[in-house]
């Protein structure tokens, strides 16, 4: 305990009696390149670190207690702040969860609509994540080249759904509206402009003496790491790790799509980058393949299932029965029956899971969120010793690590 | 998946790819090798050249603010308003309660009563900006189409709680009278062209 008599510095646990000339440095959580709310604690040894504590909940908010107090699509734009650089998969992560408790099968152009806003949001997440690592090491150029980037795709999305950040854009059982009529002329002119972007990129960064220099073996993470820290997405697949869950348990339409997985056996900071280079190049080769796709659709956009999903608006507007089913799935929601799943989705930052424990009432039970930002801020512990105070910042740039998702 | 399942799994069929990265040099001399020829590259010039060519592509975009606004989408979700009907003028919102029951943030709230013709009436409604987090479910929700987004998002204020109320929201009789009311396509919306399937409306019966 602390002896309130004395004048000596407190700090949660960490004795400050040492003989020692360890320094302890706080990192965050304002600091700008801390991406959000992330308090790092550094035991200094001059400039090398030689321990690491994340301290993390500054941004807590209770999202799986939160669950526990609405219904299933109450719960829904709730996900969207999460992750908010790619809002759209997390609310695909619940809905594909919640389908899978109720056995919903979803009309096939939702399923195009779903993967188009997926791998954008993919694409959106990846470009923030280049844009802002970028700027952390010093290259504001490219942070500048990727927003604008970033923006096109932004203004994408807000076409489609009404939002820019949170957007959400799915819901349990499909998804709300159709493209609007101009939203695959601007996606093919996006994608006809996205490989130059991409190569400007690399460009300026690819052999960039600066950059080579903060990236090249630092924050080697070992395959046997990764591994037993529980790290997904790009950190694990940059490690020497092939998996990739759109490929191995396939969802949605990945098992229709061509594409292939890049991945890396140098396990630091640069394979990372070159990773997530290579899935933009991925996802944009997807969003290709799915325009053809979703001209061969028909219109149809929620699952039919009168008994979870409300009718669409045609059929509450004229048919009686769809309106009352409507005002109960509104006012007592949906009961799916009891029941529990774990549904892992590939989200840009890794495995995003959503486990959810239904006993038959309108409220999920229990529902747990797994966030692979979570997982890979822990890794920081392990990862950060042994490296300098400059490295800090590349490496918690190359962990992508998004708060909203790490705290919940 | 156990571990043993995880390594024995066919991993050929699936297309994963090493991406194109050097190995790096472990023995001195090829470090040393690697230090003269990174320092007489000349990438820093490939650099600059891609900075200078979006330059004099002048190819700019700012825009100046409040004076000048970029456009927005017809489906954003901004302020909220209040529709009336096209042929009556009346307003649409029966009143029912589900957009305060669906809105996720508790900002809705409403009064009503039942009016001498027996029919509700919407004396009162609110909408808490300072809480609404625009997610667009009390459109999607509204069986008359009644509360829809509109694209006013400049709702600055110097009060935390800040309402709007129905007065705000509805659409003024001389705007309905010149056609100005627009229909929402965003959420909530009834597909476009689907009025061709509907047989006979309720009133038919
Ligand atoms: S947009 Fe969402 S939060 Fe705002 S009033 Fe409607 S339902 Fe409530
Ligand atoms: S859902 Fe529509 S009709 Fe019902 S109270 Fe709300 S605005 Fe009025």
């Amino acid at each position: 305990m602390q002896d309130t008599n004395r004048l000596r510095p407190f700090f949660e646990n960490i004795a400050f009696d040492r003989d020692d000339n360890e320094v302890i440095l706080n990192f965050g959580p304002q600091h700008p390149s801390a991406h959000g709310q992330l308090r790092l604690m550094l035991h200094l040894q001059q400039e090398q670190i030689v321990k690491a504590h994340p301290d993390v909940g500054y941004l807590h908010r209770g999202m799986e207690k939160m669950a526990e107090n609405m219904i299933y699509n109450e719960f829904l734009p709730t996900t969207d702040r999460m992750d908010y650089i790619a809002s759209s998969s997390n609310n695909y992560g619940f809905a594909l969860a919640v389908e899978k408790l109720l056995d919903l099968e979803v009309p096939r152009r939702a399923k195009v609509i779903r993967m188009m806003l997926l791998e954008t949001n993919r694409l959106m997440s990846h470009l923030f994540w280049l844009a802002t690592t970028a700027l952390d090491i010093g290259a504001m150029t490219v942070f500048l080249y990727a927003f604008r980037e970033r923006e096109y795709l932004m203004d994408l999305i807000e076409d489609y759904c009404g939002a820019r950040l949170t957007h959400a854009a799915i819901r349990i059982g499909g998804v709300p509206l159709d493209l609007q009529d101009t939203f695959i002329a601007d996606l093919k002119k996006f994608l006809e402009k996205l490989p130059a972007n991409i190569k400007d990129y690399e460009d300026l960064l690819d052999t960039n003496r600066i950059w080579l220099m903060r990236m090249e073996n630092v924050g080697v993470i070992s395959t046997d790491m990764a591994l037993s820290w529980g790290c997904t997405g790009p950190m694990l697949r940059a490690s020497g790790v092939e998996w990739d869950i759109r490929k191995e348990e396939p969802y949605e339409l990945y098992d229709e799509v061509d594409f292939d997985i890049p991945v890396s056996d140098k396990g630091d900071n640069y394979a990372r980058y070159k990773v997530y280079m290579e899935e933009m190049r991925q996802s944009a080769r997807i969003l290709d393949q799915l325009i053809p796709m979703y001209y061969e659709t028909t219109p149809e956009l929620m699952a039919h299932a009168p008994k979870y999903i409300s009718g669409s608006k045609l059929d509450i507007m004229t048919q009686n029965y769809s309106l009352m089913q409507h005002f109960v799935l509104v006012t007592q929601g949906m009961r799916p029956p009891v029941g529990e799943v774990y549904v892992a989705t590939e989200s840009p930052k890794g495995e995003l899971g959503f486990y959810i424990n239904s006993q038959g009432g309108p409220y999920p039970y229990k529902l747990k969120l797994r966030a692979p930002s979570f997982w890979h801020t822990g890794i920081l512990t392990d990862l950060l010793p042994g490296h300098y105070i400059p490295d800090v910042v590349s490496i918690i740039g190359t962990t992508n690590i998004v708060f909203g998702e790490v705290d919940r | 998946m156990s571990i043993e399942e995880f390594k024995d799994r066919n991993v050929g069929v699936s297309n994963y790819y090493q991406v194109d990265i050097e190995d790096y040099p472990t023995q001195p001399w090829d470090k040393f090798k690697r230090v003269v020829k990174r320092t007489f590259r000349l990438e820093l010039f490939v650099g600059l050249w891609v900075v200078m060519r979006e330059m004099i592509k002048f190819d700019i975009h700012t825009v100046s603010y409040p004076a000048e606004k970029l456009p927005i989408g017809p489906r954003y979700r901004a302020i909220h308003k209040l529709l009336r009907l096209w042929e009556s003028g009346y307003e649409r919102c029966i009143g029912c309660g589900l957009c305060e029951k669906i809105c996720i943030s508790n900002c809705i709230r409403m009064e009503t009563k039942i009016d001498e013709k027996s029919r509700k009436e919407v004396t009162e409604y609110s909408i808490n900006l300072g809480r609404c987090i625009f997610c667009g479910y009390c459109a999607e929700v509204c069986p008359e189409l009644a509360i829809v987004h509109g694209g006013r998002y400049e709702n600055a204020s110097d009060q935390r709680a800040h309402f709007v109320i129905k007065d705000d929201m509805l659409t003024p009789m001389d705007e309905l009278l010149t056609k100005q009311q627009q229909e929402f396509p965003g959420f909530g919306a009834v597909i476009p062209g689907s009025d061709k399937s509907v047989k006979k409306t309720p009133l038919a019966y």
